[in-house]
């Protein structure tokens, strides 16, 4: 047993093993450069994309597999007898022990990839306040959002509050900015957002001959007289004009698009229907964020890992210290 | 006098400095050598001071910010090694070091606040560290090319140059694996991924790989013959992470 464990974990093989997992790496990444249609920019680890379908053009991944599943194999060996060599030896010194975590951390984190890209799985989802359906979450949605400027009118950060009403009925509240995700299952889901802001969702208006005002919700029928106005849609002109296109359907005769500009007091700022002028008041905006739904089971893993790398990388630095 | 101008009065004074510094390392004034390298990290200093002010956070945000650490990071191992390393070594880091800061005669500075992903502690702990692991190991790269000859000719004078690199190899490697950790850690907070197929993450991982590989090779007696070269194939692969993937590819990094 002790000799097959010295065979797989030779260490001139895992040099050149790992020398090969290098050298793939760089095949793979001037691929994935080359290929841009293939490969998005904001590409998270998902392994089963170059399963659906495998092309030619993923052959990196194919040959990075094999050889980090060798070299995976060596390291665990290599893992294996330091262990074994320790225990003969009744202990070692730091760097003896540096290293062991440093190689154990390396396969668990080896490992933990190899789930993440199998098992996790990644959504980009747009958050309302009218609120959206999220696997596992439930119900996500914004209950409020707040833009921090910095002086010269750039984006510093946004905070937002969200709640969730879980499958199980509960609800919760949580509050998320930028590098600060709503986390659930211990880390294993996330809800993290890459951008957040409003959009207008409707307009007020009022009616010129009693000044009464209306509240028009996008693509809502308002009856309104002898028919009913639709808004259908917010746009802006060439010039930057923000504008809004409505739809009269009477409840005899033929359907007319209205065209209001959304600026109080503009020229244009009013429509006409049965020859009544109603006139733009304001816009009613509502948040939303844009989110990466995160579903991430190798999380606990990458943990274990993360304090393995993290012991070791103290224990080098102390022995760094004193080799000085 | 505004605060800009004070930044871009002190980075050209740190760069004539630095050529100074060359100057005077190749022409053998050593002591003159040190002392202006010296007031280059002063300059450079007063430089990064201004822009934390006016940016309101960390000045680390940009290229010019960027290629400029280097350069300070360079000159600081150059004078930690000093004794280690020999004269032409030294100026030939200098150059290194001046060669990234001249990139202040090609960009156009404009001071800008960070962008909302770079607000977190995570961030600061990351970059300067990275910084540190490439300077270092950039310096095992000028020694292994200085190293050639003595490697031809199976000269026994190798060792001590070899230790070189290892021990900077180790601190190189120390400071990138802090890099990977908190890097990690920021990128699970930022955009719900401690790894994503970019092309930044994608050579970090070959870089960590690849020196932390080259740390085993003096335990390896039929492959030490390949120590130099592949330190010296090293600095290529540093200069594709940190140019390459910044200006030549799809990355979401801008250093």
């Amino acid at each position: 047993m002790y000799n097959l464990i010295r065979i797989l974990g030779d260490r001139h093989a895992g040099f050149i093993l790992c020398l090969l997992v290098v050298l793939n790496l760089i095949v793979g990444s001037l691929v994935m450069n080359s290929y841009p249609e293939l490969y998005p920019k904001f590409f998270h680890l998902d392994l089963n994309y170059f399963f659906q379908p495998s092309r030619i053009e993923h052959a990196w991944l194919y040959a990075l597999l094999l050889t980090f599943s060798l070299f995976g194999v060596n390291l665990l060996a290599c893992s294996a007898d330091s262990v074994i060599r320790l225990v003969v030896n009744r202990g070692g010194r730091l760097k003896e022990y540096a290293a062991l975590l440093f190689h154990v951390a390396l396969v668990i984190t080896m490992v933990a990839h190899l789930y993440e890209g199998f098992f996790a799985s990644t959504q980009q989802v747009a958050i309302t306040v009218q609120g959206v359906e999220l696997p596992e979450l439930g119900r996500g949605k914004v209950e409020s959002l707040q833009n921090i400027y910095y002086p010269d009118g750039s984006l510093k950060d946004t905070e937002v509050a969200l709640s969730f009403v879980q499958p199980d009925g509960r609800q919760i509240g949580k509050d998320i900015a930028y590098n600060e995700p709503a986390i659930f299952d211990g880390g294993r889901r996330q809800v993290v957002m890459l951008s957040g802001q409003t959009i207008p969702s409707g307009v007020t208006i009022t009616r010129g001959t009693d000044n009464r005002e209306f509240f028009l919700k996008e693509n809502e029928p308002l009856a309104l007289g002898k028919g009913s106005l639709v808004l259908q849609g917010f746009f802006e002109s060439r010039a930057g004009v923000p504008y809004a296109h409505f739809q009269w359907q009477p409840e005899s005769g033929n359907q007319q698009l209205l065209i209001m500009a959304l600026h109080a007091g503009a020229p244009h700022a009013q429509i006409e229907i049965d020859d009544v002028p109603y006139r733009f008041v304001g816009i009613e905006e509502s948040p939303f964020i844009v989110a990466i739904v995160k579903y991430n089971p190798a999380i606990p893993l990458m943990l274990v890992s993360l304090l393995l790398a993290s012991i070791a990388t103290v224990l080098l630095i102390r022995w760094l210290a004193r080799a000085r | 006098m505004t605060p800009q101008l004070i930044v871009t009065i002190s980075i050209y004074i740190g760069i004539c400095l630095l050529g100074v510094s060359i100057a005077a390392s190749a022409t053998g004034h050593q002591r003159a050598a040190t002392v202006t390298a010296y007031l280059y990290l002063a300059a450079c200093a007063v430089f990064y001071a201004i822009r934390a002010w006016l940016k309101e956070f960390f000045p680390f945000t940009d290229k010019l910010e960027s290629f400029v650490i280097l350069s300070v990071l360079l000159v600081v191992c150059g004078l930690i090694y000093r004794r280690k390393i020999s004269n032409k070594e030294f100026v030939t880091l200098q150059a290194l070091a001046l060669a990234a800061a001249s990139v202040v005669f090609i960009f156009v500075d404009v001071i800008r606040y960070p962008p909302m992903f770079l607000h977190t502690i995570w961030y600061p702990l990351h970059v300067p560290v990275s910084f540190a692991a490439y300077a270092f190991w950039l310096v095992a790269g000028v020694n292994a090319v200085y190293a050639i000859p003595a490697w031809h000719r199976k000269d026994p004078a190798l060792q001590e140059r070899s230790s070189l690199m290892t021990e900077l190899n180790r601190i190189g490697f120390v400071f990138f694996t802090l890099a990977m950790l908190f890097g990690g850690i920021w990128g699970y907070f930022a955009w719900g991924a401690y790894f994503m197929w970019d092309p930044k993450l994608h050579w970090a991982v070959i870089l960590w790989l690849f020196y932390g590989n080259l740390m085993h090779i003096d335990r390896l007696p039929k492959l030490q013959r390949w120590k130099v070269p592949l330190y010296v194939a090293g600095i290529a692969l540093i200069l594709v992470a940190f140019i390459g993937t910044s200006f030549f590819s799809q990355s979401i990094h801008r250093f």
